[in-house]
């Protein structure tokens, strides 16, 4: 645990991934960054945002380290709203590192996670939602997940939630000015204004609400399995959906041992593609049936794409899949360079794919169903509407949500008087006001930011 | 300087503690306070025999208005008592809204109100009332600290503290049409402009307001047979506490204090006085330019609804009676500042009003007021060591309102002068609070009225436990008698016993069955707790613990207050919590000092704001118009920043 740092200080970090690389960035900011640049660099030149080539040496005994590319960015027209700095040197685990410990000497301090969005919202160049988005965007597996982040950004959910407690205000003062008000010509309010402009509110919240799903589908990807007995060609499958998908990630953090997952796009929709081709070691796996898949991942698919490479593996896939997922079941025949049955079985009630991992015939048939699947369960992507992509915003809304059918089952009856069912109005608001960052600011900024990593 | 004493030998009259300037509903609360305190006080008024006059329309009580007045009674204020020797007519309004938000109001009779306000006023030994014009406050050599005033007729006093509740009088201006100007505090009294002069001169920023007065007819002139007739509630109810300490209740001996009840009277302003109106626009004080200052939108004039609500076809009319010893009425709803001639056309344009004979015209005032972030929240003047604002001249209106601040004034002008510390109150305790809060945080850009929506509190903060609410600091600041004490304790004590009762006892079917039957509600299947039964939508406290045959000893306002709490206990514990969340973030200190100007993380307008305002905590500065939520954020960042409290930063 630190305490939030000052701003009095100048902070440094490297910006890019470690590792082997042609170039790494590192970033300074606050009010000593153009000072402490000056002290480890040779020439040193203060033009704003122009990048020059110079020497960088230990401000100690003046060895050189490299020969960077310095940016120099002046507050408040900068990302964090401080005097800044971007050095660009030579990449790899050596050089980074000494140019670092040069900035750290010369009084440069290292920053922690998030630190460098902390302070452009502290110098209100942004708000929580757009920092918010400032991580989801660094962390998008997607182009849909890049796409809502983005949309975020923009302040998007921000003006959409903002409207919701205004409108929330509005009926709260109606009803004050009902009470505050009690002899005026137009004479008292209505209950039918209160259950219309209640009934309106309700509704709005639901359909924000309703875009956590996908929102969260959008986060994460949505499961697409791959099933089917040993050495149908599903892993040849899986490498043909990335080649396809243009995948961003094969290597999931957190990926489970027994499966192989990459996320990918296909069509509008993020997909996290799932192979357990190959992989015996958990007991989990229904071998049994002689289908490569465990029950877990047939659990939390949103589709599964059942393989077989012959008439007879192809049913019994599906069959055997069918009884032991809610979602649905895509027959996919592979190796579909072989098939000769493909009149027969284009008769099925839901027709087979016929895909060749070899030719990349039938890939594109398989996106479109995939497609369509995910259409029919979430509705067409609709771009640009602000999404409610974390737990966080969901639980908000969903609070707020609540608390208005509460405010309505309890006047409505006239169980309680509406003066005092007010009360859930004004709880919703809250819930709201959680959200866009109007109070309990402090808890918000740390949850967002210990997400963060260094640099950013 | 300005504020320099013209001879440093000539002597005061009397060496005093505090001392008030004006006698309105500020000033008699505020001596009232200095004198429980025990500080001697005096309060100088022009004229002795308009203390606690109604200067406008002969009520008390409202919406929000009447906890106000319940809450100065709480404080041992005299607006409550004089109100229930001087009221005619009683309504309990809000009563279809629930008990949480009823609001009391008493039209009184102006004569009574103004000798109960006198007489209890001289019950004070450590008071005295002084009759004078204050020609100039006496300062230190310095110019920073207060040491009495001086009046037009030459005499001098001394005092630690001075309030002023000068009202309308500060370069007071009366305007009826658009020619007609007269100088003046209130109709017949003449304005102050010594005092005006110099507090301008001492560097305190003033600006103006107007407000205006419907004309009063002669109600031997008026047709009531074309009236709706407004009885008085028949219930009695006592705006103050101060009966039952005094054992006076109003049934002893089957005997009221309250004098004998009047009927109000209803009619409307139709289409022929829209019409008059509108003909004779251009001569109106306000619509012809006459008064550039703002008036209140929520008491708007005549002028100002036919204008802004051109749809409208009705504007209701109550007539009030000014007292019993007159045949006088207040014509509420025909305020106005349109020349006498045009007044008295468009009052005959009114059914019942065909040929009423017009006693007094109506007017529009406009007056200096000093805005109030000039102001801490102890209502002293920042600037000047000493020196107290209360009511209208802090850009207020309403005589509640003006009562609240002086009490409030008048506390810490005693304390100050007793070197005791001094009394806040927060906007969770009582109105006067939110009141005094909105007021030196964020100022007014209108005549300022309280409601129940500028608080957040509207369900704990009711008029029927403004004595659990503040009656205790009172008593903590030894300002209440100990039978008065006592009487607050029994009080307090009956609600707790009801609610303690209420839990404890079960009420039979065979009790109960005939009660829910008339609420319409499903027998009872066994004995059950009262507290559970008294949830039930419709049925009252009181008549279940008739009906289980317990708690008739009990205070029957002690009762209703008790059902309030159980009926609505979940509401009432969550508006609570919201409470306390506010005083978290209330204790969240600002620095005075704040260089908000330097902060880059505040938008322009907040810095400028903040500046001005200079709010002590992060809840005010969440108060005041043009701080943003984002704002705010970064606000309390910087302050947990600058504190090093913060622990919320995980490496």
């Amino acid at each position: 645990m630190q305490p939030i740092p000052g701003f009095d200080d100048t902070i440094a970090a490297i910006s890019t991934p470690p590792g082997r690389s042609a170039i790494a960035v590192i970033r300074l900011t606050g009010p000593r960054a153009h000072e402490i640049v000056a002290r480890v660099v040779t020439p040193w030149r203060d033009t704003e945002r122009s990048a020059y080539l110079t020497a960088l040496c230990d401000p100690v005994n003046g060895e050189l380290i490299d020969r960077p590319l310095v940016t120099v960015y002046r507050g408040p027209a900068s990302y964090t709203g401080e005097d800044m700095a971007e050095i660009s040197v030579h990449g790899g685990h050596v050089v980074p590192a000494l140019a670092l410990a040069a900035l750290i000497t010369a009084g440069a301090r290292i920053a922690h996670p998030g630190e460098f969005t902390r302070r452009a919202v502290l110098n209100g160049k942004m708000d929580l939602l757009q920092a918010e988005a400032v991580g989801d965007i660094i962390d998008a597996g997607s182009r849909a997940m890049h796409h809502a982040a983005l949309n975020q950004l923009d302040g998007g959910l921000t003006r959409r939630i903002s409207a919701l407690r205004e409108s929330i205000l509005e009926l709260e003062a109606l009803i004050a000015y009902d009470i505050d008000f009690p002899g005026e010509d137009d004479g008292p309010l209505a209950p039918q204004r209160i259950a219309t402009a209640t009934a309106h509110l309700v509704g709005s919240l639901d359909s924000v609400l309703a875009t956590s799903e996908t929102g969260e589908l959008i986060r994460g990807g949505a499961t697409v399995v791959i099933a089917g007995a040993p050495n149908v060609g599903k892993s040849s499958l899986f490498n043909a959906l990335i080649g396809y998908g243009r995948a961003i990630v094969t290597d999931l953090p957190g990926t489970t041992r027994d499966a192989l997952e990459a996320l990918i796009d296909v069509g509008e929709w993020p997909v996290r593609l799932i192979d357990t081709a190959g992989i015996h070691e958990t007991s989990d796996v229904i071998e049994r049936l002689g289908i490569e898949v465990s029950e877990q991942w047939l659990r939390r698919a949103d589709i599964v794409l059942a393989c077989g490479d012959s008439t007879e593996l192809l049913l019994q896939a599906v069959t055997q899949v069918t009884s032991r997922t809610a979602a649905p079941v895509l027959p996919v025949r592979t190796k579909g360079e072989l098939a000769s049955e493909g009149a027969s079985i284009a008769e099925w009630p839901h027709p087979p794919v016929i895909v060749s991992a070899h030719t990349g015939a039938g890939l594109a048939e398989l996106s479109r169903r995939i497609q369509v699947e995910l259409t029919e369960k979430h509705g067409e992507r609709v771009h640009d509407a602000p999404l409610l992509t974390r737990e966080r915003h969901r639980h908000a809304v969903a609070l707020a949500h609540q608390e208005l059918i509460n405010f309505e089952e309890a006047w409505h009856n006239g169980a309680v008087p509406v003066s005092i069912a007010a009360v859930h109005l004004r709880t919703a608001t809250g819930a709201l006001e959680d959200l866009i960052g109007i109070v309990g600011v402090e808890e918000v900024l740390g949850r967002v930011f210990s997400s963060f990593c260094v640099g950013k | 300087m300005a504020g320099a004493p013209k001879s440093h030998h000539m002597s005061n009259e009397l060496d005093l503690d505090v001392i008030v300037v004006g006698a309105g509903h500020a000033g008699t609360e505020a001596a009232v306070a200095c004198a429980r305190l025990g500080a001697r006080v005096a309060l100088i008024t022009s004229a002795l025999e308009t203390i606690g006059q109604m200067s406008c329309n002969p009520a008390i009580g409202g919406v929000a208005k009447g906890t106000v007045a319940r809450e100065v009674d709480a404080l041992g204020g005299i607006m409550g008592r004089a109100t229930d020797l001087a009221t005619l007519q009683f309504r309990m309004l809000n009563r279809s809204k629930g008990p949480a938000v009823w609001a009391p109001r008493s039209q009184c009779d102006r004569g009574l109100y103004r000798r109960a306000v006198r007489s209890l006023l001289e019950q004070h030994p450590t008071l005295h009332t002084v009759q004078g014009t204050v020609a100039r406050l006496l300062m230190d050599s310095k110019g920073m600290q207060v040491l009495g005033v001086e009046t037009l007729e030459g005499r001098r006093f001394g005092a630690r503290a001075v309030v002023i509740t000068a009202g309308t009088f500060l370069r007071g201006r009366i305007h009826i049409g658009s020619d007609t100007q007269i100088a003046g505090g209130r109709a017949g009294d003449p304005p102050a402009t010594h005092l005006a002069q110099q507090l301008e001169q001492l560097g305190l920023t003033v600006s103006r307001f107007k407000t205006g007065t419907p004309p009063r007819i002669d109600g031997r002139s008026v047709d009531y047979s074309r009236l709706e007739r407004q009885e008085s509630e028949v219930e009695a109810f006592d705006f103050s506490w101060s009966h039952f300490w005094n054992a006076q209740r109003r049934d002893v001996h089957g005997k009221t204090r309250h004098p004998e009840q009047m009927p109000c009277w209803i009619t409307f302003a139709g289409r022929e006085v829209k019409q008059v109106v509108q003909k004779n626009i251009d001569q109106s004080a306000m619509y012809s330019g006459a008064i550039a200052s703002r008036g209140p939108r929520y008491c708007p004039s005549i002028e100002d609804k036919i204008v802004k609500f051109p749809d409208v076809d009705r504007h209701q009319i109550f007539l009030e009676p000014e007292g019993h010893d007159t045949t006088e009425l207040y014509v509420n709803g025909l305020s106005t500042s349109l020349p006498a001639a045009i007044q008295l056309e468009f009052l005959h344009a009114v059914p019942g009003l065909e040929h009423a004979l017009m006693t007094r015209a109506g007017y529009a005032i406009e007056y200096d007021y000093y805005p109030p972030t000039q102001l801490d929240s102890t209502l002293q003047v920042k600037s000047l060591g000493g020196l107290f604002f209360a009511g209208q001249i802090n850009g207020t209106t309403g005589y509640e309102e003006a009562a609240g601040q002086g009490a409030i004034a008048g506390i810490n002008a005693g304390l100050r002068a007793l070197g005791r510390p001094s009394l806040v109150l927060g906007r969770e305790t009582s109105y006067i609070g939110v009141l005094i809060d909105d007021l030196v945080t964020r100022g007014v850009d209108e005549p300022y009225r309280l409601f129940t929506s500028r608080s957040e509190f509207r369900l704990t903060v009711r008029q029927d436990n403004a004595l659990r609410r503040l009656a205790p600091k009172a008593i903590e600041l030894g300002m209440l008698r100990d039978p008065e004490v006592a009487a607050v304790d029994g009080r307090l004590s009956d609600e707790s016993e009801s609610i303690t009762i209420a839990r404890q006892t079960s009420v039979r079917p065979s009790e109960a069955d005939a009660l829910l039957k008339l609420a319409g509600a499903s027998p009872l299947p066994h004995a059950v707790r009262i507290a559970e039964v008294a949830k039930r939508q419709g049925i009252s406290l009181s008549d279940l613990f008739a009906a289980a045959g317990v708690g008739s000893i009990l205070s029957r306002e002690a009762v209703m207050t008790a059902e309030l709490e159980i009926k609505y206990a979940g509401y009432f514990e969550r508006e609570r919590i919201q409470a306390d969340k506010l005083r978290r973030m209330g204790h969240l200190a600002l620095d005075p000092e704040l260089a908000y100007g330097e902060m880059r993380s505040l938008s322009y307008e907040a810095r400028q704001k903040l500046l001005a305002a200079r709010p002590l905590t992060i809840a005010q500065a969440s108060r005041i118009p043009g701080v943003s939520p984002s704002d705010l954020q970064n606000l309390v960042l910087e302050t947990h920043r600058r504190n090093g409290l913060s622990q919320t930063c995980q490496d």
